[in-house]
């Protein structure tokens, strides 16, 4: 069978998405790994056709894993075989900051996660809540309470970067807003706005329903990762480096590598399981 | 033919295959197939997310219509260029 191929548009922002994130991460060797995988699952696509798993909804229509998160899904006919999309479950919000993100990865798991942690909290109140967000973020604190304010916005913006270290700029009200969810935070750089994240909250996120809980009952809020000052540094840095690493990626031995392209899919692996996305439900959320 | 038997043959036929690369596109097959099995009977699409369901019900219908479609070798050369530009 010798098929002509052909892309969606979609496909392809979906294809090069997943690059992006590897490469925001500093997996260039997944990144390429992925590109290789995709051409050999087209190839194989080419001569079996039917090979990938069918839905009853649309006769044709296909997908193959392309790794552990990455699915690709086409279509086919007698002539054609159309690369139609590209999703990955780990295309989260809090795991790819600066892509755009949907609505849609707001899974029942979140709500579940979220309402296991009201119950922890309630059974024992701490004498500190830290929220693994960026410490630039924490300005949005001001903004968050469990009593709805006179005004709502929902976006509010801190730039990074640009001045002394750590520092960061945010208006502060007047006159006491609060926020209601869905709301996003937005922390960019200045001096280069392509360096930009967005920290988005929906009403059932764990971190609102933790820092709405602090609030209530006057127990101190941090946030524990980096300022975005140093990480949007390291990302300079690393993309400065990205050939130099490549060659040590290709010294070090495949175990190693498995390891730091897919730490979470190495534990899992080494756990018996061949998803990560399980591994993490069973150990952690169930 | 039991299972050993079908395995057996399939043997047989796996032999017959001299090529290199065949021999890879077929093996893709047989660990798609084994990922096919893991995963159970359950129809994919219903765990689709809304917006994915959406997005693929809309990428089908242009696809039948002949819309929006970008060559493949058109497509590995934005690739090729993405690519090129990680290793400088």
């Amino acid at each position: 069978m010798n098929l002509t191929v052909q892309w969606k548009s979609e496909a392809i922002e979906g294809f090069f998405n997943i690059v992006d994130y590897y490469l925001e991460n500093g997996w260039n060797q997944a990144a390429l790994n992925f590109r290789e995988n995709v051409d050999k699952k087209i190839d194989a696509i080419i001569i079996f056709p039917g090979g990938g798993r069918p839905t009853k909804i649309f006769k044709n229509v296909r997908y193959v894993l392309i790794d552990k998160h990455s699915r690709m899904y086409y279509m086919y006919g007698e002539e054609t075989l159309t690369i139609l999309a590209f999703f990955d479950a780990r295309q989260h919000p809090a795991k790819a900051p600066s892509k755009r993100c949907s609505n849609s990865m707001a899974s029942a798991t979140t709500v579940l996660v979220t309402s296991a942690l009201l119950k922890a909290l309630a059974a024992n109140p701490p004498d500190v809540m830290v929220i693994k967000a960026p410490t630039s973020a924490e300005g949005l604190l001001d903004f968050v309470s469990s009593t709805v304010g006179s005004s709502q916005s929902s976006v509010g913006s801190w730039q990074q970067g640009g001045g002394e270290e750590g520092k960061t700029q945010h208006s502060s009200p007047s006159t006491q807003h609060f926020l209601t969810p869905p709301i996003s935070a937005l922390i960019y750089n200045p001096k280069d706005i392509k360096q930009a994240i967005y920290l988005p909250f929906a009403e059932f996120s764990p971190e609102w329903q933790a820092m709405l809980y602090a609030k209530e009952k006057n127990i101190p809020i941090r946030f524990m990762d980096l300022p975005m000052t140093l990480s949007f540094a390291l990302d300079d840095q690393e993309k400065n480096v990205i050939q130099r690493k490549m060659e040590v990626e290709e010294k070090i031995t495949k175990e190693e590598q498995q390891f730091r392209q897919d730490p979470m899919g190495y534990l899992a692996h080494l756990a018996g399981y061949t998803d990560s996305e399980r591994w993490w439900e069973v150990m952690f959320k169930s | 033919m039991n299972v050993l038997e079908i395995k057996g043959s399939l043997f047989d036929l796996l032999s017959e295959v001299k090529d290199k690369e065949g021999l890879l596109k077929i093996r893709e097959f047989i660990i798609e197939f084994i990922n096919q099995r893991k995963e159970g009977d359950k129809d994919w699409w219903d765990e689709l997310s809304g917006e994915q369901q959406s997005q693929l019900r809309k990428s089908i219908e242009e696809t039948e219509r002949g819309e929006n479609l970008i060559p493949h070798e058109e497509v590995m050369q934005k690739i090729e260029d993405k690519f090129k530009s990680i290793a400088k």
